[in-house]
């Protein structure tokens, strides 16, 4: 190795570990490049005037001094309302953050009861839910439809507000009901002492203050695991909120079904919208997941993935 | 344990089968009459008095032409402004008939008073008994509507074969053609009428130059539909039997058809010099006959803004000038016909709009003011204007005949050059089972084309006959 | 229990039965909102779907409903109805798909986050890079990869290479080869990083001493990975496993949104078509039951298929025994600094 000549001469190990680095680092570049591409090619793309896509479809980024902004025009607003793009992503956010949160609460108090709590008919209560684990959620795709539509006009569901409510209701609750990070979170109870749970009892803490002090902050972790699960889960959902949506006001769509208009055998129109419609799409989620990213990559502790 | 176990099984059991039972609801009547009529009429003179009558319209218009029906109805609202209130609902395509039968059925309070679907929906919302007739309310309210001032190619399917009038057809639309006038002034006096003609001026044109005459994208949805059920018109074939079946193969004189209608559109590809390609859609197409190297642009109609917008920008002319001077438009009338002498040889397949009275109307004051809005909507030149505009052109003879509407230049220049003649204007009919048979059609011409030659043909048409055949015996109920 | 309270005061008796009550009355209270939910949006739609599959069903109209025993699942059996073929058909594709996906899906983010976890200059950023995908939706997927591998000269890689590939055309078992490298392309850049992350926190948290141990024993790289490294993460592989090879049972978004004219109307998974028919016009309604039963034979088979999933990798809990086992020795001679006579290999 020439280039560690004249300093200090390094330990084998310590060789050893260098040459990894480089290793890793080449393929995670290459990696990266891979992941990257497609973004990069959207959102150059995105920027094209109609005639250089025509001609130059072959390039990532537009031609010297053909940059547009035409594409985007009317995102935000259009004809003196607000454009549709900017509430699918709403809708798309809120729910997505509503179903985590519900989600989050629900598995840590659930998992709390089961595990620090007496009760009858927990065994059979667990049973079920092992049981219900195997159940695909395919089978209840249509009878849910058929449920949704019957309350809709036995409560009488009528207007924009209601409406949306009431599609929101049926799209958000369904995706609450993961029983897998429920038993994520039961078996990370599971692992805390009972010593802890005892002491903090004997010192006269009532449940609440358990589960408030010593409970929630020990699961991070875990509500880390159960929020990426959720969130992009949520975030992706497809089948259910497309027979949920489909037949509804436009302005009650998630970003994933919206763009669905773009792509494949649908895909008719103009290629520079359909990219622009991307990128625009990605922003909120992109900012997000920047500012978050390190903190739940790195909060992942493999304590969350005890099987 | 067991026990419990069983418990809790029997108490959500008995939870669900009240719910089972319930999701039932809103069953039919039975034969007969399911409609009703209450109120009474009020009229000045001959005039029936409208009061502020609110109505809902579900439409199935969610493109690029949503904004013009909008337009359209807020032009009708600020006309009958005091008298009758349109709000307009816009239900995704996937989702329309499930809607409508849905929130009629249940008596939801916004079930829509006006349906505007596709013609082919009305088989099904007279199955399901959720549309009503409006010759009836017509006796009952003495409202005076020609229901045969129409396009009756189209308009024919509109008592959805019983001996009431269930809806009526308000428009068409169908694969359109815009030329380039430059190009083909140079190799023809007229625009190309016949097959014939159009292949001699194509090949002059294309051995001349080595471009590629017309641009169309044959990966496209509408392209398939339209051009492949318009082959099968203008040889002289139905698309399904009565019986809502198919006989494409089993018929000789079908398969015969249909075979011809599959030559006539792959000869444009297979023939030397090449006369168009196959693959691509509108927009990959576009770019050929905006550079001035395609002779003719086979689209569809509502995009006629953005072709010739798209027109001017790249040949630095304004969209005024593209459009009266650089431009014109013809039709696939003939295109297809392998025998230009037949009377069907000029037909056009269609899809069509309808309006349709929703069996929620109960009242006779509603019911009139929602015949008031379809007739507005099919005599008033300027909505007919505006709305074939927006690519659909007006099958109304009342508005048809007036000259607000023939001398606008749009019209003038491209909608009646599209569809030169309203009744050759041809659509599915009343089939329920149309995405089955579009299915069908379209795979039949997107695997025809793929093929170099008819070899293929026969066995093609076979099982797409009994596909389709198959499936609607499924979905019919009968199995 | 209670035989341990006898000779107590009756008072405190008592006082631990209502302790015991409210105790009962608390866990009610909390379970209450997840079962309500979980019954409500899972149990009663799941009877339901049952009972429908028993029962010609129309959801439009009731005189139409009648229980039908087994018919629907004769019929759904019987591949001389072309839809019912077309059913059994869709589980083709999906399969050969799943087959070489699942495994990719596994073996791809484990090797990236085996890298990541070498700590190289920058590695956030390519941390940050592999997860990205993500949290793009699937239609965003579609529009790119769907331009990207467009058919003819307007794709990227057909002008980058000056061919005129039809990409995503052709027919299951016929010609479709191609489209099923982009979708499988497509799949591994969308969904790598979810099972990356876990990993790489897994690896992260394997003790450096045991690796340490095994390079004592003269294990070189690959034997540590096969040694330390896998039987560590067993946890992590379990639940990435089970998560991966469902979600590509229910494979729907890919071939949704990554098609051509020529295969749109053709199904390649049975989530395709259960979700076409499900909400299509009326003119399927009068087969709910028919759709019912398919989805409930459909699910059958992702059960067994996932009970399969488990027995299997249940049986090698031995070696994970042996496994912890290994990992006390390997500890134990850390500590102690001290080869082990006889006992390494």
């Amino acid at each position: 190795m020439n280039f560690v000549k004249g300093k200090r001469k390094l330990t084998k190990s310590e060789k050893h570990s260098r040459r990894e680095k480089i290793v890793s680092f080449i393929v995670l570049a290459i990696a990266s490049v891979f992941f990257l591409l497609p973004l990069i090619y959207m959102f150059g793309n995105s920027f094209k005037t109609d005639l250089d896509l025509q001609l130059h479809p072959g390039s990532l980024f537009p031609s010297p001094g053909e940059w547009t902004l035409k594409h985007y025009e009317g995102f935000l607003w259009r004809d003196g309302k607000i454009d549709n793009m900017p509430i699918w992503m709403l809708n798309s956010l809120w729910s997505s953050l509503a179903t985590v949160g519900i989600t989050l609460l629900l598995d840590l108090i659930t998992a709390y009861a089961v595990i620090f709590l007496k009760f009858k008919g927990k065994k059979v209560f667990m049973n079920i839910l092992y049981a219900w684990m195997a159940v695909p959620g395919v089978i209840t795709l249509a009878p849910q439809l058929t449920l949704f539509n019957m309350f809709s006009s036995v409560i009488g569901v009528d207007g924009f507000a209601g409406n949306y409510i009431y599609i929101y209701l049926w799209l958000i609750l369904p995706g609450c009901t993961g029983i897998y990070n429920m038993l994520l979170m039961r078996n990370f109870f599971l692992s805390i002492p009972n010593d802890i749970i005892d002491s903090a009892k004997s010192d006269g803490a009532g449940h609440f203050t358990i589960f408030r002090k010593i409970a929630c902050p020990l699961a991070k972790s875990t509500m880390m695991l159960i929020v990426l699960f959720t969130f992009t889960g949520a975030w992706n959902n497809l089948v259910w909120p497309q027979l949920l949506m489909s037949g509804k006001d436009s302005y009650f769509q998630t970003v994933t079904v919206a763009l669905t208009g773009f792509t494949g055998g649908n895909g008719y129109g103009a290629k520079g919208a359909a990219m622009a419609t991307g990128v625009f799409a990605l922003i909120p989620i992109f900012i997000i997941f920047f500012i978050t990213q390190n903190k739940m990559i790195d909060g992942l502790a493999s304590t969350g993935v005890k099987g | 344990m067991n026990k419990k176990f069983a418990g809790i099984l029997c108490a959500a059991l008995a939870l669900t089968i009240p719910l089972t039972a319930a999701a039932c609801n809103g069953g039919g009547n039975g034969g007969g009459e399911w409609w009703s009529t209450t109120g009474e009429l009020e009229k000045n003179g001959d005039e029936i008095v409208f009061n502020d009558v609110g109505l809902r319209l579900a439409s199935i218009v969610a493109g690029a032409d949503k904004e013009a029906f909008n337009q359209i109805v807020a032009q009708f609202n600020a006309e009958y402004s005091g008298k009758i209130r349109v709000s307009v609902t816009t239900v995704g395509y996937e989702s329309f008939e499930d809607y409508v039968a849905r929130s009629v059925k249940q008596g939801d309070k916004s079930a829509p008073d006006i349906v505007m679907g596709h013609q082919s929906s009305v088989k099904s919302f007279l199955d399901y008994k959720v549309i009503q007739p409006i010759d009836v309310v017509m006796e009952q309210t003495g409202f005076d509507y020609d229901l045969n001032a129409f396009s009756m190619g189209i308009n024919q399917y509109a008592n959805a074969g019983t001996e009431h009038h269930f809806g009526v057809t308000v428009d068409a639309a169908s694969m359109v053609v815009f030329y380039n006038k430059e190009l083909l002034g140079q190799y023809s006096q007229a625009v190309p009428s016949t097959r014939e003609e159009l292949f001699t001026v194509c090949e002059a044109y294309a051995n001349a130059t080595g471009n590629v005459p017309i641009a169309w994208g044959t990966g496209s949805d509408f392209f398939t539909e339209f051009i492949m059920n318009t082959a099968v018109l203008q040889n002289g074939g139905t698309l399904y039997k009565d019986d809502m079946s198919v006989d494409w193969y089993d018929n000789t004189a079908q398969r015969d058809v249909y075979k011809k209608a599959l030559e006539s559109v792959r000869s444009f590809v297979t023939n030397t010099p090449k006369l168009a390609e196959v693959g691509g859609d509108d927009s990959s197409r576009l770019g050929d006959f905006r550079a001035n190297k395609a002779m003719f642009y086979v689209t569809v109609p509502w995009l006629f803004d953005s072709v010739c917008q798209g027109y001017a920008a790249e040949n630095g002319c304004t969209e005024e000038v593209a459009r009266t001077e650089k431009l014109g438009a013809t039709s696939i009338a003939g295109w297809f016909a392998m025998d230009s002498s037949k009377d069907y040889a000029k037909k056009i397949y269609c899809d069509a709009h309808m309006f349709n009275l929703s069996n929620k109307v109960t009242d006779i004051t509603q019911k009139a003011a929602c015949l008031e809005f379809m007739k507005w909507f099919t005599t008033n030149a300027d909505a007919g204007t505006q709305w074939a505009r927006a690519g659909h052109v007006s099958i109304s003879n009342v508005i048809n005949t007036k000259d607000a509407y023939k001398n606008d230049a749009v019209v003038a220049g491209y909608i009646n050059k599209w569809y030169p003649d309203i009744n050759d204007l041809n659509t599915v009919g009343i089939n329920p089972y149309y995405q089955e048979l579009a299915k069908n059609l379209r795979a039949i011409i997107s695997e025809g084309l793929l093929k170099k030659d008819n070899s293929g043909d026969e066995e093609l048409l076979r099982t797409k006959q009994n596909e389709y055949n198959s499936n609607i015996a499924l979905w019919g109920g009968d199995l | 229990m209670e035989k341990d309270f006898i000779g107590i005061d009756e008072d405190i008796l008592a006082e631990r039965k209502r302790a015991k009550r409210r105790e009962q009355g608390v866990a009610l209270v909390i379970l209450s909102p997840f079962v309500i939910i979980f019954v409500l949006f899972c149990v009663v739609p799941f009877i339901m779907g049952f009972a429908y599959s028993f029962m010609r069903y129309d959801p439009y109209n009731s005189d139409y409903t009648a229980f039908i025993g087994f018919k629907n699942y004769s019929n759904l059996f019987n591949t001389d109805i072309n839809v019912s073929k077309q059913f059994w058909e869709s589980f083709g594709p999906m399969l050969v798909f799943d087959l070489v996906a699942v495994p990719l899906l596994m073996i791809i983010p484990f090797i990236l986050a085996y890298f990541i976890n070498m700590r190289p200059p920058c590695y956030k950023f390519f941390r940050a890079c592999i997860y990205l995908p993500c949290v793009v939706s699937i239609s965003i997927l579609g529009i790119m990869f769907g331009e990207m591998f467009a058919g003819d000269e307007t794709g990227l890689i057909n002008s980058w290479f000056g061919t005129n590939i039809d990409w995503l055309g052709g027919k299951p078992f016929e010609n479709d080869i191609l489209r099923w490298i982009i979708i499988l392309i497509a799949t591994i850049w969308w969904q790598t990083g979810a099972n990356f992350v876990i990993f790489s926190g897994a690896l992260r948290d394997i003790p450096k001493s045991l690796y340490e141990a095994c390079e004592m024993d003269g294990g070189g790289r690959w034997q540590s990975v096969i040694r330390v490294t896998i039987p560590n993460m067993r946890p992590a592989i379990n639940i990435t496993l089970f998560n991966t090879l469902i979600g590509f049972l229910s494979l729907y978004g890919q071939p949704y949104v990554l098609n051509t004219l020529e295969n749109q109307d053709i199904f390649v998974s049975p989530m395709m078509f259960i979700q076409s028919y499900l909400s299509n016009g009326l003119a399927y309604a009068k087969q709910t039951g028919y759709l019912c039963a398919s989805a409930i034979i459909f699910g059958l088979i992702i059960m067994v298929i996932s009970f399969v999933e488990r027995r299997v990798m249940e049986e090698r809990h031995p070696t994970a025994k042996h496994v912890a086992a290994y990992k006390r020795y390997c500890d134990f001679r850390t500590q102690r600094l001290e080869p082990a006579k006889g006992e390494s290999k």
